[in-house]
């Protein structure tokens, strides 16, 4: 198993237990326990909650990671696809001047 | 000379043209679907982001008074730096979703069916103005039709066949880059996904534990109690968002893949965008709602 998959067991895991534990039936369990079963499920509570977003962050960083590193590509890409849309552009304005020229020696050449 | 290399030009060019434009008309497609994605997807980055912070606030918030002050100012500080990590990591996802919808931008607009319509008027205009220099240029027909009238038909499978070209040389250099980077995106969305359920979930849990409490100690209940219990037992809305996101990534990269293997049919494209235009109108729903 990679580690994005051990990530991603552990964190739906924690979401579950946390879930579990916020949920009235959860919650009512928690408020009826004796003082000291109370403050450890409290504290557990937390520590769940502290670690859920510590993974979140760390497969979302491996994700982000990844991405980063496809970045120069993706850029070059776009630029590559600009570059052949301004050529088709240039064709036009080739042709626009060539028209330009053309009229201007209509003007001068007599007409056939 | 010029016109019989123009005659036999046009068949050719028009049989060429129905595969080019059929071609084109597919990246256009596939390139307004990444952009509508990659758009929407910002909208549910920011609301998974606003989400983590409101759950962990509530949560904090809930169990304050059971905390001693040291045991608070050391919870709040660790969940802030993760709070900070967490948006900072979604923005840098939305960042470079950003740098996706540029791509996606370009190909558009390389692949606009109207993209290069000017060289067409410019031939004409060309052509016009040589006609002018020459009356018989003017009057040279082919079969029964005149000259001039060609040159639109002859200017666009030109353009058709450059940008199809064009657009498969970025194909070649850039197939597996594009379906790592939607995979990527799928994967990212997931995992938010998954976050932004359990938040949204447990942020309408602890208001359904306040409705029970309420209902179940001695004092007057709220007015609006028995009305608000409804939302409170339905599924958040939200959750249905954060799935869209990640089912279009999925169709998205499933349609590269045929589009680059040219096997991307009329279905593959309906798949494709029934799920966009789904997270679409759930991003747009999510707005209308923060508005």
């Amino acid at each position: 198993m990679d580690a994005a998959s051990i990530y991603s067991m552990t964190l739906a895991q924690l979401d579950q237990t946390e879930l579990a534990m916020t949920s009235p039936e959860g919650d009512a369990l928690i408020q009826a326990a004796p003082p000291q079963d109370h403050k450890n499920a409290v504290e557990m509570l937390l520590d769940v909650h502290e670690a859920r977003l510590a993974l979140g962050n760390a497969s979302l960083q491996a994700i982000s990671d990844q991405l980063k590193a496809n970045e120069t590509g993706l850029v070059a890409g776009t630029a590559a696809v600009r570059a052949a849309l301004n050529a088709l552009n240039n064709v036009a304005q080739i042709l626009n001047t060539v028209t330009t020229l053309v009229g201007l020696v209509a003007q001068i050449v007599p007409m056939v | 000379m010029t016109l019989v290399c123009r005659y036999l030009v046009i068949p050719l060019a028009a049989i060429a043209s129905s595969g080019c434009a059929a071609r084109l008309n597919q990246f256009n497609t596939f390139a307004q679907a990444g952009i509508t994605y990659t758009t929407a997807s910002q909208t549910l980055l920011n609301e998974a982001g606003h989400a983590a912070v409101n759950t962990d606030s509530a949560l904090l918030t809930r169990h304050r008074d059971e905390m001693s002050e040291a045991r608070r100012r050391a919870i709040i500080n660790e969940s802030d730096k993760k709070l900070k990590d967490r948006l900072a990591v979604l923005d840098l996802i939305g960042a470079h979703g950003r740098l996706l919808a540029a791509y996606f931008q370009a190909v558009a607009a390389l692949s606009d069916p109207k993209a290069g319509e000017s060289v067409g008027t410019s031939a004409q205009g060309l052509y016009d103005a040589l006609a002018k220099i020459s009356p018989r240029l003017k009057e040279a027909t082919v079969g029964s039709q005149t000259v001039s009238s060609f040159i639109p038909e002859i200017a666009d499978p030109v353009v058709a066949i450059f940008k199809a070209r064009a657009l498969d040389n970025e194909l070649k250099a850039r197939a597996c880059l594009i379906a790592k980077e939607l995979a990527l995106q799928q994967a990212a969305f997931q995992t938010i996904a998954a976050e932004f359920r359990t938040d949204a979930k447990e942020l309408q849990q602890f208001q359904e534990v306040d409705s029970i409490n309420q209902f179940v100690s001695s004092g007057d209940l709220a007015p609006d109690w028995a009305s608000q219990r409804p939302a409170l037992l339905a599924s958040p809305s939200t959750i249905a968002s954060i799935d869209a996101a990640a089912k279009a990534a999925d169709q998205l990269g499933k349609a590269w893949a045929a589009l680059v293997s040219g096997r991307l049919d009329g279905n593959g494209f309906n798949l494709l965008m029934t799920d966009i235009s789904n997270l679409l109108t759930i991003t747009q729903t999510i707005q209308s709602a923060i508005k």
